[in-house]
């Protein structure tokens, strides 16, 4: 019995002859029998343990759920609305408007709150009463709290680039958990993802302080200086580096400074919508710096990372979901 | 996906909300399929017999309680459910004792062995770090060997090795994880 034979059974592309001898053997061979069992075992598990690794689309639920359902269908239409704002590239932005009422010293104080949201692929921009103006990176969200005593606040989620025009009178802070940024007229870059591992801000113009918690600023930063935290060792390092490398992204380009390949490959797959696998894990660490226009396609950033080292790309088109790439 | 949250979609289910159905149905759906396909060969019959899983747990949700073990629960029936067909199809196909005949028996024999859910997860758990351990060349071949969009085809000219010495590999792999998994594997009463 030859293995490949073996193998082809296991992974169904065997002949029909290949089929035949193998299992006329099978019949007759108690230790084959065994090893098909075995295998066949290993076989299906790894392949199912694969496959636990692979988001499944919504859509193949909702097309499950509309049969099992088909008169309770409809979905209760969410309060978003959406606007266009100008910019480089594809915008949608949704935002959302609330009033809340705290007390203040007895009087009320009218706190005026909107949420602003970026959906993936796209970089929003957002203009503000006063001329300010504040972009919005791909999946990111940002809360501005506005107060009639003038205080304004935003709370960040994402990455966002902030052109805060002058005003002695307004007081503005961006609250990231960890800190605050206190802005006195300023160009500034914060990137402040949950879900990544440390925050960054860089300055174009102006000044920014840190705040931990009372008035002592522990940190300010001058422009073109580059500020890493690390939300592990809750270290602050400032670096020198071009403010406009941070900023790239606003002028639809994607900036990679000595990141993974890993790290790359989430920021692809918000960006373009895509699920990417990797599944050599050893490419995973590989670090890559670069800029890159956002509008090319996938494929194209995947060539020219596959152009300096040994990746392999495949794409994989699916109909009703988002496509998959694997790495290897 | 741990215990607790998995007691926390099992109450939402018993209420009967979409979303913690839908979140078990997105966590399980994808893997049943595959074990499906593994055994009848067929995409549109695996996803069937799957999807009937998830709708009859649907229909049992309200007499959910907090012991209940949901994914045991759809591996269970969805197994039992590849065996009933396997059963039934190698009775149509008993008096021809052709190939498919043969194929369909081991495929049924292979499925009854596959041990319950319990050995199902341990064993799945074990596979990554056994697949972990491998050489590298071999670990690299096996890993996109389990990629269904792969075939040996491209797998062998991304590798530039032959074919044949894809399937080598993939074969000494499988030697090797049985070796390794041998006390996981459930044992089988030949």
């Amino acid at each position: 019995m030859s293995e490949e034979i073996f193998i082809r059974i296991l992974n169904n592309s065997a002949s029909e002859t290949e089929k035949y001898s193998f299992y006329q053997e099978l019949e007759v061979n108690s230790d084959l029998r065994e090893e098909f069992y075995h295998f066949k075992t290993l076989h299906t598990l790894s392949v199912c343990q694969n496959n636990r690794k692979i988001n499944r689309p919504n859509s193949s639920f909702d097309k499950f759920w509309k049969q099992l359902n088909p008169t309770k269908g409809v979905a209760v239409k969410e309060m978003w609305y959406r606007y266009a704002a100008i910019f480089v590239i594809a915008l949608a932005l949704g935002f959302m408007v609330q009033y809340l009422i705290s007390d203040y010293k007895g009087n009320p104080v009218y706190t005026h709150q909107i949420e602003y949201t970026s959906e993936k692929g796209a970089v929003s921009a957002i203009h503000l009463e006063d001329g300010s103006s504040i972009w919005l990176s791909s999946g990111s969200k940002i809360v501005i709290i506005k107060k009639s005593t003038g205080e304004m606040s935003a709370v960040l989620n994402g990455e966002a680039y902030f052109d805060m025009v002058p005003d002695p009178k307004r007081n503005f802070v961006v609250d990231l958990g960890f800190f605050k940024v206190k802005d006195i007229g300023t160009k500034f870059n914060i990137r402040a993802y949950h879900e990544e591992h440390g925050i960054s801000a860089s300055l174009s113009d102006g000044q920014i302080d840190f705040f931990k918690s009372g008035e002592v600023p522990m940190l300010s930063l001058k422009p073109g200086e580059y500020m890493q935290f690390n939300k592990q060792t809750k270290q602050m390092v400032v670096s020198n580096q071009d403010p406009t490398i941070a900023t790239a992204w606003k002028d639809g380009k994607f900036v990679f400074i000595h990141k993974t390949l890993g790290e790359i490959c989430r920021e692809l797959e918000s960006w373009y919508n895509v699920q990417i696998i990797i599944s050599d894990k050893s490419l995973e660490n590989t670090r890559y710096t670069s800029v890159i226009k956002r509008t090319t396609t996938v494929k194209l950033v995947l060539k020219m990372l596959s152009l300096t080292d040994k990746i392999n790309y495949k794409i994989t088109d699916r109909k009703e979901a988002k496509d998959i790439v694997y790495i290897f | 996906m741990d215990q607790t949250k998995l007691n926390e979609l099992t109450s939402s289910l018993r209420k009967g909300e979409k979303k913690a159905y839908q979140e078990i149905y997105n966590d399980f759906f994808g893997v049943m399929y595959h074990l499906s396909l593994q055994y009848l060969h067929d995409e549109n019959l695996s996803e069937e017999i799957v999807q009937d899983t998830f709708l009859k747990l649907w229909e049992i949700r309200e007499t959910l309680n907090e012991q209940f073990n949901i994914r045991n629960y759809i591996y269970t029936l969805t197994k039992n459910n590849c065996l009933n067909y396997l059963r039934n199809q190698k009775i149509a196909l008993v008096h021809q004792r052709n190939i498919k005949y043969l194929e369909t028996q081991y495929n049924y024999m292979a499925l009854e062995k596959l041990g319950n859910f319990i050995e199902f997860e341990e064993l799945s758990s074990k596979i990554d770090q056994a697949i972990e351990m491998l050489p590298d060349d071999l670990r690299s071949t096996f890993i996109l060997s389990r990629i269904e969009e792969f075939h040996y085809k491209e797998i062998a000219d991304k590798q530039s090795v032959s074919v044949k010495t894809i399937e080598a590999r993939i074969s000494k792999a499988l030697r090797i994880l049985r070796h390794e998994l041998k006390e996981y594997i459930p044992v089988f009463l030949l």
